[in-house]
């Protein structure tokens, strides 16, 4: 199991939520099962509300995790205290979806990224080593480092945020929608210079999305979530032309065409994304699947390898 | 050719603002015909919705500066009194914005607010504006229309609200409706359904709708027509087939290359060097020339749209030119 970099059992997290005595929790993680292993960019789709983010957060301890168990690097991390979680910290990091929120204004660039070395006890010599490489490599000029964030552009902010996360060499990234608040012109280059790292520093990610091209361009496998849970996984060309799982068939015939003679079999799914709070018996996709039958409704399908390395939750396979 | 809706000439705003004049759009030229869904799409900045700003009078009279033509039937908009603009939103043109949650009232029911459109715009009583407001809700398909009528905007997703936002903008039966990345804040699959609710609406009601949108996707999906913008002019008006089989404009053709596509698997992605300009000088020439790679001396002067095929203009053939 040493090629792992993370591992996953059975996650869960649920939100207590207030009112109702306590004692109604919004599911936001219902039992989760992954691995990451070195290297790998693994993408991660779904609606809003599904528990992609959640997840990030999870695998990388920023909250506490009721139930199941988070590896990293073969250690259990899942009772880490602060301290502990500290020193493996440095070997994971974050970006974000919104730069300008992930810098802070009053901040030069500069400062910013030197804290992170400052706080993780990185010497001078090889932190201004590390950034002028970064800088170079994120195609940025060095005298960024003395603007603040309000003075570059949301690509260059990007750019700097993703130098940032790699200033302490981690051995796993959280991207979390990193360019989905980007202009396309721009996603291209920030997905560009992605492949230019992974390349470079064998990076391993986590990529959260909800735009399935761009994580079919950039990942190595997909898993794809519903309501807190993985409904398929698979190896990403694998996943976009077999399509098992009708939730996945649906979410990627949303998508919309690139071509307007495209033949594109349009399923569109009835309904609103259900509620995590009160979630329905069986699977949960089973309300707004037009493939339902009464089975679906009453017990809830396991995660079944179906093929190498794919894996689907459906009772029709 | 159809009858043309809306003509757009020459249409000029400037802003002034703390750093010095921002010459915002520098000569939109576009045409909108009866029942079509025009795309208008472009990176951010470009000037899509300060066109549609333009044409509503919604820009702040006291920091900007609004020249050009735009004739809605024949009928000059640029200079109307503020008083006949508001017999003209709403009822003639609407707007669909990005964001429901900020452009619902949070303090009224549902219900009141799309009846609010026909009390202020066609002097209903508020007993026939509710009763045409339930109608509308029905048609944009928020079912049961009776309960939805007296909810507030946060009981409802996402995806309803901005059903909501569209009764409102289609409640009088505009002539135009502006629609203003209506989809981008929503997933996929609700955006799938907001799509087919635009068609709907312009099979039902016969009107004509301006998609505003960065998502070449979409005007896949739904337009007839599209007009690419860049640094504040129309560089490119095609049908939306002819712009991804025929594409004439450099910009048109780099911004389209930029985009991954589904089952289309490459290493890098093709991208535009450098960035758009920062406006603050009128420009003559192409405002694309210093990214562009079929640069040449001629492009320092003004280059006008011109037909390059049947219901296509460009203001730029040398990529076709040159194959």
């Amino acid at each position: 199991m040493r090629d792992f970099i993370v591992r996953a059992e059975g996650l869960k997290k649920h939100y207590p939520l207030s009112g109702e005595g306590g004692r109604k929790k919004l599911h936001a993680l219902d039992g989760v099962s992954l691995t990451i292993q070195q290297g790998e960019i693994l993408g991660i789709v779904g609606e809003s509300g599904c528990g992609k983010s959640t997840l990030g957060r999870c695998l990388l301890r920023l909250t506490d995790i009721t139930a199941g168990k988070v590896y990293f690097d073969g250690a259990d991390i899942t009772d880490h205290d602060r301290r502990a979680l500290k020193n493996i910290r440095r070997n994971m990091q974050m970006i974000f979806q919104n730069p300008y929120s992930s810098f802070d204004p009053k901040y030069k660039l500069g400062t910013s990224l030197r804290e992170v070395g400052k706080v993780n006890d990185i010497k001078e010599e090889v932190l201004e080593e590390r950034i002028k490489r970064l800088m170079e490599y994120i195609n940025l000029p060095g005298d960024m480092l003395d603007r603040r964030p309000s003075e570059l552009s949301g690509g260059q902010l990007q750019r700097l945020a993703i130098a940032r996360a790699l200033l302490l060499e981690p051995r796993f990234i959280v991207a979390d929608e990193p360019v989905s608040a980007l202009d396309v012109s721009v996603q291209a280059q920030i997905l560009n210079l992605l492949t230019d790292l992974r390349k470079e520093f064998n990076m391993t990610m986590l990529f959260i999305s909800h735009e399935m091209t761009v994580v079919e361009h950039l990942c190595d496998r997909v898993a794809v979530m519903y309501l807190g849970r993985i409904v398929e996984t698979a190896p990403t060309r694998k996943l976009f032309s077999g399509l098992l799982h009708p939730y996945t068939r649906a979410l990627i015939r949303s998508v919309p065409r690139s071509h307007p003679d495209e033949e594109c079999e349009r399923i569109i799914l009835s309904g609103e994304i259900p509620s995590a709070i009160d979630l329905p018996k069986g699977c949960r996709f089973a309300k707004r699947c037009p493939r339902a039958t009464a089975l679906c409704f009453e017990s809830e399908p396991e995660l079944t390898e179906i093929e190498d390395g794919h894996y689907v939750a459906c009772f029709e396979q | 050719m159809e009858r043309r809706l809306l003509e757009i000439r020459d249409l000029k705003v400037d802003l002034m603002t703390q750093r010095g004049i921002v010459y915002a759009l520098q000569g939109v030229n576009m045409d909108i015909c009866e029942g079509e869904i025009h795309g208008l799409v472009g990176e951010s900045g470009c000037g899509k919705s300060m066109t549609s700003k333009a044409i509503l009078h919604l820009l702040d009279r006291r920091r900007s500066r609004v020249s050009g033509s735009v004739l809605l039937e024949g009928r000059e908009l640029i200079g109307l009194s503020e008083r006949e603009m508001r017999k003209v939103r709403g009822n003639l043109i609407s707007i669909v914005f990005q964001d429901p949650m900020i452009s619902l009232n949070p303090l009224m029911t549902v219900g009141d607010q799309i009846a609010e459109s026909y009390t202020n715009h066609q002097g209903d009583s508020r007993k026939a504006a509710l009763a045409k407001a339930f109608d509308m809700l029905e048609l944009v398909g928020i079912h049961p229309a009776d309960r939805r009528m007296k909810q507030y905007p946060f009981e409802l997703s996402g995806g309803l609200q901005q059903r909501v936002m569209i009764a409102m903008a289609a409640a009088c039966r505009p002539k135009l409706l502006i629609a203003d990345e209506p989809t981008t804040s929503l997933d996929v699959t609700i955006q799938a359904q907001i799509l087919e609710l635009f068609k709907e609406l312009r099979r039902e009601l016969k009107m004509s709708i301006l998609m505003i949108t960065h998502n070449f996707g979409i005007v896949a999906e739904i337009c007839d027509r599209v007009s690419v913008m860049y640094a504040g002019r129309v560089i490119e008006t095609a049908s939306s087939r002819g712009i991804f089989d025929r594409t004439a404009h450099p910009y048109s053709r780099a911004l389209i290359a930029s985009i991954p596509k589904a089952r289309h698997y490459c290493e890098y992605l093709p991208v535009i060097p450098g960035s758009p300009p920062r406006q603050f000088e009128r420009e003559i020439g192409c405002s694309f020339r210093p990214r562009c790679p079929y640069r040449d001396a001629s492009c320092d002067r003004a280059q006008a749209l011109s037909k390059v095929g049947e219901g296509h203009m460009s203001a730029c053939t040398r990529a076709f030119d040159r194959g």
